[in-house]
């Protein structure tokens, strides 16, 4: 062996010993509830989004919506359209104190209280576990998936960036697997938007209502009161109906697939035609929540329903 | 909405006179399922409806002042009198009534060698109950992610 065949080995030898050394470290995976209670504490910073919403039914055939996302600690605002390109369908409006939607096609908006609700509802729900999630919109992100506590499979998961702790895709599953939504933001940037862009102010010339003093999720609207005993909200694809009814002693031997304890009250979750369905007793009267919707959106929903009616 | 759901909202609403009122609530104590649903009624109204906060009165200004923009004040005057006023008002009233006489017994005249109006040309839109949204909230979609 020569003297230039040596030296070459020993370049080799060194450049693999020392490169991983070199590389950039391998970040360890945050704590799951302390990565959540980033995701959802409110930033600083407005940030402006274009985000794909996509709406699965049954057999996997999806509708799409696209939205301008506005964020920042003056509030949220939703300007939502059908195409990208498409005149507004749906805007939203929530700050601290109000809540206001408008739905220009039908000439109609509403207005109200802002409703806080069980925001963490998901960590009573769900086990938490976070994994690398891949690149969205360009950013790496962590994975952080939520597991039913009552049959172990994964029903939302969160991308959050790596760099900001902001959501950058969510997908929510029904209890069978099959995917229910997916929100993904296609594009971001940081703006100087005025606050106000988040002045829960109704536009002229639409007809307006008192929106009821509960929450639901963005982009459902109030639809419809039948007996004062009902409520229906909707967003285009799928419905949420609230209800009080007499107690009916034959629903009471139904065993709930899940039991959550909420703020006020513990409510039970039931298989059901329309998706899922959610109930609690109080005083003789039997409220119930049905919908095609995601299990922790309906906990809110019921959450804020008054603590004593 | 029933004449007995009108009636429980209005009860509710505290818009009866209190006859109206009274003989409601005889009712209430005769009818149980009457009874029963203005329970429910109020147990969700409760529910629903705590501590909503009227409308902010510069909101109700508002739309106040662009209401009363929009409204005409119309006085009413008799069919009769009103074509002979307006026929009498200016001696060219009545050549405008003679051109359009003539230019409607053209068209006439026309429509008589081939109809004017086509089956097509009558669109009829139906309305969609108003518990329907519309379908311009969403599109189709190929289901895919697109995020690779």
């Amino acid at each position: 062996m020569t003297a230039k065949t040596m030296t070459n080995r020993f370049v080799w030898v060194f450049f693999f010993l020392t490169a991983p050394a070199g590389a950039a470290p391998r970040r360890a995976p945050p704590v799951a509830t302390e990565l959540f209670g980033a995701a959802i504490a409110t930033s600083s910073r407005t940030t402006v989004e274009l985000v794909r919403v996509q709406s699965f039914d049954h057999s996997g055939k999806a509708k799409a919506q696209y939205w301008q996302r506005s964020m920042g600690p003056e509030g949220v605002r939703i300007e939502a359209a059908a195409k990208r390109h498409a005149p507004l369908a749906l805007l939203e409006v929530i700050n601290s104190k109000k809540r206001m939607q408008a739905w220009p096609q039908a000439g109609r908006a509403w207005i109200g209280p802002a409703v806080v609700t069980k925001e963490d509802v998901e960590l009573t729900m769900y086990d938490l576990s976070v994994s690398t999630g891949g690149r969205v919109a360009g950013q790496a992100t962590w994975r952080l998936d939520m597991r039913s506590k009552a049959d172990g499979r994964v029903r939302r998961s969160w991308w959050i960036g790596k760099k900001g702790p902001r959501i950058l895709r969510r997908e929510d599953y029904r209890r069978n697997g099959t995917i229910l939504r997916r929100e993904r933001v296609i594009k971001t940037e940081q703006t100087q938007l005025g606050k106000a862009a988040f002045l829960a102010e109704v536009p002229g010339g639409l007809a307006v209502s008192t929106r009821p003093t509960i929450w639901t999720p963005i982009g459902y609207v109030p639809l419809e009161r039948s007996w004062e005993t009902s409520q229906i909200y909707g967003d285009g694809l799928r419905q949420i109906v609230l209800s009080a009814t007499r107690v009916d002693v034959a629903k009471s031997s139904e065993k709930p697939y899940a039991e959550v304890r909420l703020t006020s009250k513990t409510v039970g979750f039931f298989d059901s035609e329309d998706g899922t369905r959610l109930s609690w007793r109080k005083d003789g009267v039997d409220f119930t929540l049905t919908g095609d919707v995601a299990e922790a959106d309906l906990a809110r929903v019921a959450d804020s329903v008054a603590k004593t009616p | 909405m029933s004449a007995d759901e009108e009636m429980l909202t209005d009860y509710l609403d505290g818009r009866m006179s209190s006859a109206a009122k009274a003989e409601f609530e005889r009712r209430l104590g005769d009818e149980p399922v009457l009874a029963h649903r203005a329970r429910w009624a109020q147990a969700m109204r409760r529910a629903l409806t705590l501590g909503v906060p009227p409308l902010p009165e510069d909101l109700k200004a508002k739309l106040l002042a662009q209401a009363r923009r929009h409204v005409r004040i119309e006085v009413e005057v008799p069919l009769r009198g009103s074509l002979w006023s307006a026929l009498y008002a200016s001696p060219w009233t009545w050549g405008a009534g003679a051109a359009f006489a003539a230019a409607a017994l053209a068209v006439v005249l026309k429509c008589s060698w081939k109809p004017c109006l086509q089956s097509r040309d009558i669109a009829i839109r139906e309305k969609s109950p108003t518990h329907h949204l519309s379908p311009d909230l969403w599109s189709e979609d190929d289901g895919q992610d697109h995020d690779k």
